[in-house]
């Protein structure tokens, strides 16, 4: 099972099946991904989840950390870097 | 990866059946009887060698190895129950049963963490003495949790079937030690011995998605692990010396000190690095993951025995 059936089965659980894949579209489309297809597309769903706040915010958490035990990069997210000088 | 014959509802329905409580094990200023042996005879063998000492001396010295022994498997727990809490937190709305198992794991770990700190408390109030145990757990925590996750758990593995090998070859029938230290020991081992196989489904779910360069530097950072591991075990001989010399209220002299200090860093290495570089468990995951690497460990286990 890819990383992405398993984060649909993730979110299906939760919220039901048609709301479960409709979020995952949408998150995917956030995303700018076409599929998830390593653990660092894994963690730019996560980052994508987390900012969507609530549960979805918990999730993307759990996917998160997934990600980095899968071997995704410890990468920064790109709006916590630091722009001051 | 690993083609396992057992799953996270198996370590879950283990666990519920061996489950024990903290008091029931050791009361919080619990005495300690110090007329036998706290450490099996097999794990201290190497001293047997040593001539110059007396029978109680001998006695204190394996009192202070087991009080090491002990404090280092609290010392470990810190790295292993900080790792197991980002696998749990990994299956958060995943699978439920890995979820289960791996949180009873966290809680059984920082029990076990208790268990230890109080005897260790009991220990340095009864023993008469201060002995000396290494107290770096979060420096060290810190230093192996940087390295990939699948060396974390390849050290976690090794650690956790080390203890049953422990319990199962050397304490279980050795008739000759405390029997409480035994009980703690065997308490110990109960909740290890699922601890092992969960380690054992999460290295499994880590690798397969590991490539095979990923897997082969894993197993290089697990050597480099355990190689870290003896620097600190010789600390620990260090402290061990100083205690005694404490008991003993003189210094022990240059040769009899050269010999214990050798005989108890080959006693601890064979302890804690040996047997498991060498249990069949970790050596058969090893092969599966990387037959180069598994090589490698079995040539690095031969120094250690």
């Amino acid at each position: 099972m890819s990383g992405g059936d398993d984060i649909i089965q993730r979110l299906v659980h939760v919220y039901g099946p048609t709301k479960g894949e409709a979020l995952y579209r949408e998150t995917l489309e956030r995303t700018g991904l076409a599929e998830l297809r390593s653990p660092d597309d894994e963690m730019r769903f996560a980052d994508a989840l987390i900012d969507s706040g609530g549960l979805l915010e918990a999730m993307g958490r759990s996917l998160r950390v997934r990600a980095l035990l899968r071997g995704a990069s410890r990468a920064p997210r790109a709006d916590r870097i630091s722009t001051a000088p | 990866m690993l083609e396992l014959k057992f799953d996270y509802a198996d370590c879950v329905a283990h666990s519920e059946k061996v489950v024990w409580a903290l008091d029931d094990v050791m009361t919080e200023g619990q005495p300690l009887d110090f007329s036998k042996p706290f450490l099996p005879a097999d794990l201290v063998r190497h001293l047997d060698g040593v001539a110059g000492l007396d029978e109680a001396t001998r006695r204190q010295l394996n009192q202070i190895a087991g009080n090491a022994y002990l404090n280092l498997f609290q010392f470990v727990e810190e790295y292993i129950l900080a790792t197991m809490m980002e696998h749990a937190q990994a299956e958060v709305f995943g699978d439920p049963e890995a979820l289960r198992a791996l949180t009873r794991m966290v809680d059984e770990e920082l029990k076990h963490q208790a268990l230890f700190k109080r005897f260790r408390r009991s220990f340095d109030r009864d023993f008469g003495h201060s002995c000396g145990v290494l107290e770096s757990a979060a420096a060290v925590a810190h230093e192996i949790m940087s390295h990939s996750p699948v060396a974390v758990m390849l050290i976690t593995l090794h650690i956790e079937w080390m203890t049953q090998q422990h319990y199962t070859e050397s304490v279980k029938d050795d008739v000759g030690i405390d029997p409480f230290f035994k009980s703690l020991l065997h308490h110990h081992w109960l909740e290890e011995s699922q601890h092992a196989r969960i380690d054992m489904l999460e290295l499994s779910k880590l690798a397969g998605y590991a490539d095979q360069a990923t897997r082969d530097r894993a197993v290089d950072e697990y050597i480099g692990i355990l190689g870290a591991f003896d620097g600190l075990l010789a600390e620990q001989v260090t402290m061990d010396l100083a205690s005694l010399e404490s008991v003993r209220g003189e210094p022990l002299g240059e040769a009899l000190q050269s010999a214990i200090r050798e005989a108890m860093h080959q006693a601890y290495r064979r302890t804690f690095l040996w047997y498991g570089m060498t249990n069949r468990n970790v050596i058969s995951s090893l092969q599966k993951l990387s037959p180069e690497g598994a090589a490698k460990v079995t040539e690095k286990a031969v120094a250690y025995a």
